[in-house]
């Protein structure tokens, strides 16, 4: 009785941090678009019109740590962070889990460790300016604990989902058919 | 600091936690332990994201943009189709066309994993049909791809100017020969081989007509690294502005002069380009947080110090070192390789021995890639497994000759810097 709830909990708060996590990837792959869009208008822009765009350079920046940060929740709960898993997957299924737990809890200490310094970052911001661009630097770095509070969510509900699958013994709680996505080089 | 937070790193790493968590979670507890968590664990985050504020580094999403719009807009098929023209005739005249392939299609994407899959996908079932065996189309396939990060444009070599602050031009420049050695190398392998198993040719002698309209359907292809080396070199643009007019002449060609792409293909190109991009450059932000934490914990200087307590030899040290990379990169991947280790290594060969930057870098970048085809933690080597269907144990035992090519051409380099240095050095980079 209590384990269905906890699944039926498990469930709703996967589909919720899913969601989230295809609106910030898709999100980030608009960023893609503008920001080539912007490096080339720079480049347009000193070549041909001889007159360079002075905002285009800390801009297409910004948008780039903008992507980072928009990944890296998605690609966490998707398994996509690159780690080294070899000896950990060859050991019995609960002993991987239990140590997956605790390497999610550590994680989660970090992240919500994070989380108070970066509304501090953020406030901080507020006086301050990058080079070429009118407004304050706290709203390009609100985007830390955005991205900080979506990985807290994900990293519970990962936690969560290994620890019903060590007490539920009818099967696996792990989120269904993860495309990993590939890491690059 | 203590450098307590090296065993944590290593036990975490061990343990499985992702590496970009690794990098920040190892110093976060080591400062908790020493008690130094209050004062410094602010600059702990705000370097994740200052770490990444670089212009430079954003070649890196614009690389994979451009290689991701190449790959899917046939213009594999064209490449493959010209080097068969050029050397199908020869006696394992499939397998010589793979190795070929790689070498151009280096010059158009910085990563070695999408030239597997790429011409993987073409031409391991190609070669099985023409009777090769199945484990040896996938190691020519998977030793060949590591030519990609090696000859530029590459990836790997912008992680590393970017951590290292060496010229992403320089660097591209010293990458050239030891690419060619390489494929030069597994060529006059497979030539071996071929004779020894008696492979097949793959084609009749192409005439010099059939060769120029294979050019013709590949020229606009091959004018990539043109524009792009020709752009970085004579100063017209920086590489990460060259980056974008590669993404942008790779839309341009595959859309509307070879018409391979569609409109509605781009949004998953672009969402593919963000989540490969996104992964690394968390990375990179991460690894930065890490060197700064090597560097305020004295890290460097104890390693140098250690390191030269064990011989003054140089070449003993720059053996021990290639050593030392090579295992790392049979369980790393070539960038967080870099990432992590380039930081601790470089001032010690740079700075306390004096090498040259771009020297130890090159050698540097060739290891860690060749390790990407090195089992038991290879991401070709997966990638050939996939796409082929073959076990990976079976890819890399057929691969053992072509990577006794590679590791060679690492020390031929590591030994003889006028390999890697000379062109850097004729366009003032060195």
């Amino acid at each position: 009785m209590t384990e269905t709830l906890a699944s039926r909990i498990v469930e709703r708060l996967g589909r919720f941090n899913g969601f989230i996590g295809l609106i910030a990837r898709n999100f980030a792959a608009g960023l893609i678009a503008v920001m080539t869009v912007a490096v080339l208008a720079g480049v347009f822009f000193r070549y041909v019109l001889n007159n360079s765009l002075a905002w285009t350079e800390d801009s297409s920046i910004l948008m780039m740590i903008w992507v980072a940060f928009l990944i890296a929740p998605y690609a966490y709960r998707q398994g996509g962070h690159v780690g080294i898993e070899l000896l950990v997957t060859s050991l019995p299924k609960p002993i991987f889990r239990m140590i997956r737990i605790v390497m999610h809890l550590l994680i989660l200490w970090l992240l919500l460790r994070f989380m108070q310094e970066a509304i501090i970052y953020v406030t901080r911001g507020f006086n301050m300016r990058a080079n070429t661009i009118p407004i304050p630097i706290a709203y390009f770095r609100l985007i830390v604990p955005v991205s900080l509070g979506m990985m807290i969510l994900i990293g519970i509900e990962l936690i969560l989902r290994d620890v019903l699958s060590l007490v539920d013994r009818n099967g696996d709680h792990d989120i269904a058919n993860r495309p990993s996505a590939a890491p690059p080089e | 600091m203590s450098l307590g937070y090296l065993w944590i790193f290593v036990v975490l790493l061990a343990l499985g936690m992702p590496i970009a968590f690794v990098l920040l979670i190892a110093p976060g507890l080591s400062l908790v332990i020493d008690g130094l968590d209050t004062r410094f664990f602010s600059k702990l985050l705000s370097t994740l994201f200052t770490g990444m504020y670089s212009f430079p580094l954003m070649a890196i999403p614009f690389f994979i943009l451009a290689g991701d719009i190449m790959n899917r807009g046939g213009i594999t098929r064209n490449i493959v189709r010209f080097s068969e023209s050029v050397i199908g005739h020869i006696r394992g005249g499939l397998a010589q066309v793979n190795i070929l392939s790689s070498i151009l299609f280096a010059g158009l994407s910085g990563s070695a994993v999408a030239d597997t899959s790429a011409l993987g996908k073409m031409l391991i079932p190609a070669m099985e049909e023409n009777g090769y065996s199945r484990r040896f189309s996938a190691a020519v396939t998977a030793a060949s791809s590591v030519i990609g990060p090696i000859i530029p444009p590459s990836g790997i070599m912008i992680i590393y100017a970017f951590v290292m602050n060496v010229s992403v031009a320089g660097l591209f420049l010293s990458g050239f020969v030891p690419g060619l050695m390489i494929g030069g190398g597994l060529m006059l392998m497979t030539v071996y081989l071929a004779r020894k198993r008696n492979y097949p040719v793959a084609s009749e002698k192409a005439t010099w007509g059939e060769c120029g309209q294979a050019f013709g359907k590949a020229f606009w292809a091959l004018l990539t690294p043109v524009i792009l080396l020709g752009g970085i070199l004579g100063g017209v643009f920086t590489p990460t502005e060259a980056a974008a007019v590669a993404a942008f002449y790779a839309f341009i060609v595959s859309l509307f002069v070879m018409r391979t792409l569609t409109f509605k293909e781009l949004p998953s190109i672009f969402v593919s380009t963000a989540i490969q991009s996104g992964v690394i450059l968390f990375l990179v932000g991460a690894a930065v947080t890490f060197g700064w934490i090597i560097t305020i914990s004295g890290l460097a200087r104890e390693g140098a110090a250690f390191v030269q307590s064990l011989t003054d030899n140089v070449n003993l040290l720059l053996f021990l070192v290639n050593i030392l990379l090579f295992i790392v990169g049979m369980f790393l991947d070539a960038g967080p390789a870099i990432l992590i280790l380039g930081p601790v290594l470089e001032p010690i060969f740079v700075d306390q021995l004096g090498m040259h930057p771009l020297h130890f870098a090159i050698v540097m970048c060739v290891n860690v890639t060749v390790g990407l085809a090195t089992p038991p933690m290879g991401l070709v080597l997966f990638v050939a497994s996939s796409v082929s269907g073959e076990k990976v144990e079976k890819i890399a035992y057929e691969m053992l000759p072509f990577l006794a090519v590679e590791i060679s051409v690492i020390f031929l380099i590591t030994f003889f810097p006028a390999l890697s240095l000379t062109l850097p050095r004729l366009f003032g980079f060195a």
